[in-house]
């Protein structure tokens, strides 16, 4: 049974806005793994589903969240995403023979309990994606230098609002340039994923 | 600035680093989260609709147990203001709750639903206390509801069960992630696993209806029919049933048109152990026929005689390829 505090906080949360942002998390989630070794696999659950069921954990207590290590349930609900997706992703079982090295980081338990989005080291394989991802967005960047600039932060592993301090440009500015680069990178994973 | 000079950074895979950070930009825009979601066909006012009734539905779930546990809570706050002598305060504590325990252990043990579970590679059988039997198969768990036998006879189930229900007034209801099974007194099966529901009815008649598909739909099944239909759908109409399911609870394996991913799923379950599938095709391969559940070289030889493949043990775990 949920802590009943827990359910209050639960129940006052904005969840209208969390819908959508959870659900097109998920959507970004399942491409990204797919495209993780996974193209041929087909889904039978759909981004919405993934969001759902993230939630439905969360309320029946499967998933334990805890305010005071995970503030925002946003943060924890998309941890569960996550988690959910590359399980489910991994288990479709093409990962099992064309990237049995990726196995033991994405074949995680969904019901463990979570602490934080679940690391990954990187590895040859990890390379080889880096090294693909860069080198498209690079060359669909072209000689705009102001999202070359943005992509090098990114890819340095800094955060949006780093990103806008350390370019010392406005954050609204920085979010534009990421809109570009999630509209670029969505159409490349859906390209090489089909 | 100089471009090409990225350099890796730690700890994070790129890809997962990208989905966050670009993620994070987009959601806090509302009118191209629209538009984001619109590019793979979401309709974002539809979705929040649905998913706030699909929290209304978890909020209602939740709400039950709550009234009983306020009276609790006030009786404790009042205790706290009645003077006491000058004992060590600790005896007092240590003595009111005990007594508080055994005042209350009646009322909690009501609240708290029963849980039964059967591992991996066990199977359990549950005598409820209004005299309906129910089989669990692997890696399942039954729990019955707080007012399990008082307004309703429902159960949770997660997994798969076999379950012979008395007939009573009360109606029986299984309550299983995305689908709600309404009985009297019959004999069936319930498979919840990976996201597809599967009800096959013995005897009587049984009444399915899916929690979260779009419309209100529900089927009614009586003995020898199924349904098979994925979490989000409606129910499938009836159809016949294979004559041999389910074969678990006489210790058989029965599969009809199931995918080879799912069969290894269930060996996995029955037997404990880890299988993986390695080969081109091998998702396609679908599985109809029964096997003896006794013996998983028996039935891994079976399997490849029937696909064409081969298996191996290797360092525990099995590999069919």
């Amino acid at each position: 049974m949920i802590d009943p505090e827990i359910l209050q906080k639960l129940n006052s949360q904005d969840w209208e806005s969390f819908i959508p942002r959870l659900v097109h998390y998920a959507l970004f989630r399942i491409k990204a793994a797919r495209w993780r070794g996974h193209q041929d696999v087909v889904l039978d659950l759909e981004a919405k589903d993934f969001a759902l069921k993230a939630i439905a954990l969360i309320y029946t207590g499967k998933r334990k969240w805890n305010p005071e290590q995970v503030p925002d349930l946003l943060v924890y609900l998309k941890g569960v995403v996550h988690s959910l997706v590359n399980h489910h992703v991994a288990s479709a079982g093409a990962r099992k023979r064309r990237n049995p090295v990726l196995r033991s980081t994405d074949d995680d338990d969904p019901l463990e309990p979570l602490e934080g989005a679940p690391a990954q080291e990187d590895g040859p394989l990890e390379e080889l994606e880096r090294k693909e991802l860069e080198d498209y967005l690079r060359k669909w960047a072209g000689s705009d230098e102001r999202l070359k600039v943005v992509l090098k932060c990114l890819f340095e592993g800094r955060k949006r609002a780093d990103i806008a301090m350390e370019l010392r440009l406005p954050l609204g500015i920085v979010d534009n340039c990421l809109k570009r680069i999630r509209r670029a990178l969505s159409k490349f994973l859906d390209e090489d994923n089909n | 600035m100089n471009t090409n000079d990225i350099k890796p950074h730690a700890n994070k895979n790129i890809l997962h680093h990208l989905v966050d950070e670009l993620s994070e930009a987009i959601e806090n825009d509302p009118a191209a989260l629209r538009e984001a979601l619109a590019e793979d066909g979401l309709e974002r006012d539809n979705l929040v609709k649905e998913g706030l009734q699909f929290i209304r539905g978890l909020q209602e779930k939740q709400k039950s147990p709550a009234p009983v546990m306020k009276p609790l809570h006030r009786f404790i706050k009042v205790r706290r203001f009645v003077n006491f002598p000058a004992f060590p305060k600790y005896a007092y504590a240590l003595a009111a709750m005990i007594v508080i325990a055994i005042a209350t252990w009646p009322l909690i043990d009501r609240l708290n639903p029963k849980e039964y579970s059967a591992a991996r590679g066990k199977q359990l059988k549950v005598f409820l206390p209004e005299g309906s039997k129910v089989k669990l198969n692997s890696d399942t768990r039954l729990a019955l509801r707080p007012e399990f036998n008082k307004k309703s006879r429902a159960v949770t189930l997660t997994g798969e069960a076999f379950f012979e229900v008395q007939k009573g007034d009360l109606p029986f209801v299984i309550i299983t992630e995305g689908a709600v099974i309404r009985v009297v007194g019959t004999q069936f099966n319930v498979k919840s696993r990976n996201a597809r529901i599967e009800v096959t009815v013995s005897e009587g008649v049984v009444e399915v209806a899916s929690t979260l598909a779009h419309q209100d739909s529900v089927v009614t099944l009586t003995k020898g029919q199924a349904t098979i239909f994925r979490i989000g759908e409606s129910p499938a109409l009836p159809q016949q049933a294979h004559s041999e399911y389910p074969g678990w609870i006489s210790g058989k394996l029965a599969f009809y048109q199931d995918s080879l991913e799912s069969v290894v799923a269930e060996l996995e379950r029955r037997f404990d152990v880890a299988i993986h599938l390695s080969g081109d095709g091998l998702e396609e391969i679908t599985i109809t026929g029964q096997f003896d559940g006794s013996d998983l070289d028996d039935i891994l030889s079976a399997l490849c005689q029937l696909t064409g493949k081969k298996y191996r043990k290797e360092n525990g775990s099995y590999a069919i390829y």
